[in-house]
């Protein structure tokens, strides 16, 4: 058997159907990234002005930050942040794992593993934030 | 080719920052004098320079996903390549500017705020 | 051997040519030849000279002899490049490497392996495809056919030249493979649909006489257009110079519009 013959009775390789995840999840996962990306951008524009450049001489110290969270503004953009930088930090990791067969292989699992990972990264982060608040301490 | 290989290894380097800035952050559950402890260790010469690094990526990954929106709106395509050198200037200027901020605190002794 | 191999007055360029029968040799190997240069020689007139005064055995892909066919898409001094409208003066270099196209399976010398590739062009179903279920039926002829109004009742299909003209870049693929072996996301994941079937699909995506609510799902799943991440490999390598990126960039925009309930083509029908 040549090794034309043993490619030709191989099944085709990327079949439609081949993706073990459905069509719209697949372009929703792909959106998700473009629209937090582009939100991220402005996030951390604020997150990183706010914390080197608004008052020049500050200095980072548990004082200063609980006074910044306690406005329920920032309280609201940092917790979005977390959520959105979550969000694209680990749906970028996705992203890498399924550009390998291997890893395209795994997709459903993958994909849930890395809500987990996510959710719970979420909660530990809100868990520091309600440290700065008070509510924890 | 670079362009998505270098915004591939910034994106995974800035997860690989993501989870250690929540953990560094945490610190704050142990109360306020942990937390302050942990921001003074971070002001040293060394950290900075990490912080160098660190905003080179963001910077990078920020520009260059602007330039990847850009695409995806159909904008550009045909001038990824001079848009590519965009990003590199832009990243470099911004990156150049921060040196000059931080240098002080690098080599002049220094305690950055 | 030639006797123009010997002439004097004959400049000589020597072709590198990797070597491999994977059903006998353990790696690839290179062999040198000598190939006396003629003005407005081309890589594959080199190739063909090799074979017919040197070494019979050496095996490679041909066809039309003019960028039409796409069968001899091969990597030049390391890029990709149709050896038939490749001239040996323009590589500027009296050593010429021949490779295969890589991350294909080689066959032997410069043959590939495109069945992956082919059975992928098959998969985006690769002609009009319709709502009603009758485009896909391949044009009718002969004896016993059925008339033409039976495959599309009462329905002609008319294009204007603008319709037509929106997409014609995509129309000029000529299937040499050089896009998909240079793509990185293709490197990692085989299983990937890659540019040329993407393309193919755009092709037809674009096209106003077909249905987009069946030919988007066929290119928009992970291993469709969702592993392209505009890395412009695809672009730089197309001997046709067809804006490979762009047309994939396009498809993504379809998906997105089908998913958030925009029809995604204009006043196209959706679904006959």
């Amino acid at each position: 058997m040549t090794v034309a013959d043993e490619a030709l009775a191989k099944p085709p390789a990327g079949a439609p159907g081949n993706a073990r995840v459905s069509r719209r999840a697949a372009t929703w996962a792909w959106l998700w990234q473009r629209l937090t990306g582009v939100l991220l951008v402005v996030l951390l524009g604020v997150h990183f002005w706010v914390e080197h450049y608004a008052q020049p001489g500050a200095v980072l110290t548990f004082q200063n930050v609980q006074l910044r969270v306690q406005t329920l503004l920032f309280a609201l953009i940092d917790s979005l942040l977390l959520a959105v930088a979550i969000f694209h930090g680990l749906n970028g990791v996705r992203m890498v794992v399924l550009d390998f067969r291997a890893g395209a292989r795994i997709a459903r699992p993958l994909t849930v593993g890395l809500w987990i990972v996510g959710l719970a990264a979420l909660a530990f982060g809100i868990h520091t934030l309600l440290a700065f608040l008070g509510v924890i301490a | 080719m670079w362009a998505w290989l270098f915004h591939r290894i910034s994106g995974l380097a800035l997860v690989f920052y993501l989870f250690l800035h929540l953990m560094v952050l945490s610190s704050a559950t142990a109360g306020p004098a942990a937390f302050d402890r942990a921001m003074e260790e971070l002001h040293s010469p060394l950290f900075l320079a990490l912080d160098l690094l660190l905003l080179l990526a963001v910077l990078y990954h920020g520009l260059n996903g602007i330039r990847v929106v850009l695409f995806d709106l159909g904008l550009g395509v045909r001038r990824q390549a001079a848009l590519f050198w965009m990003v590199m200037v832009l990243t470099a200027l911004v990156l150049l500017a921060a040196v000059a901020v931080t240098w002080p605190f690098l080599f002049g002794g220094g305690r950055a705020g | 051997m030639d006797q123009a191999l010997g002439a004097a007055d004959t400049p000589t360029v020597y072709f590198n040519v990797q070597r491999y029968d994977p059903e006998v040799d353990a790696k690839p190997r290179y062999d040198r030849f000598a190939v006396p240069y003629e003005p407005g020689m081309t890589v594959l007139q080199g190739l063909l000279w090799i074979l017919d005064h040197v070494d019979g055995s050496l095996a490679l892909r041909y066809s039309c002899r003019e960028a039409a066919c796409g069968s001899c898409a091969m990597l030049v001094n390391g890029w990709y490049r149709l050896a038939c409208k490749t001239q040996v003066k323009d590589l500027r270099s009296k050593e010429i490497t021949v490779q295969p196209l890589p991350h294909y399976p080689v066959i032997k010398d410069l043959v590939v392996d495109m069945s992956g590739f082919f059975a992928k062009y098959r998969a985006v179903q690769p002609y009009l495809v319709g709502g009603d279920g009758q485009r896909a039926v391949e044009p009718a002829s002969g004896p016993g056919a059925p008339a033409p109004e039976e495959v599309a009742p009462g329905r002609e299909f008319r294009q204007s030249p603008a319709d037509r003209a929106a997409f014609e870049d995509a129309t000029i693929c000529i299937l040499c493979g050089a896009c998909t072996s240079s793509c990185p996301s293709f490197w990692t994941n085989p299983d990937y649909l890659g540019p040329a079937a993407l393309l193919k699909g755009y092709r037809f995506a674009a096209d106003t006489r077909d249905c987009l609510a069946e030919r988007v799902p066929l290119l928009s799943g992970e291993d469709g257009i969702y592993r392209c991440h505009t890395i412009f490999n695809c672009t730089a390598a197309c001997p046709k110079e067809i804006p490979i990126t762009e047309a994939l960039q396009s498809l993504k925009r379809m998906a997105s519009r089908r998913l958030l309930g925009g029809g995604g083509g204009g006043g196209r029908q959706a679904a006959r």
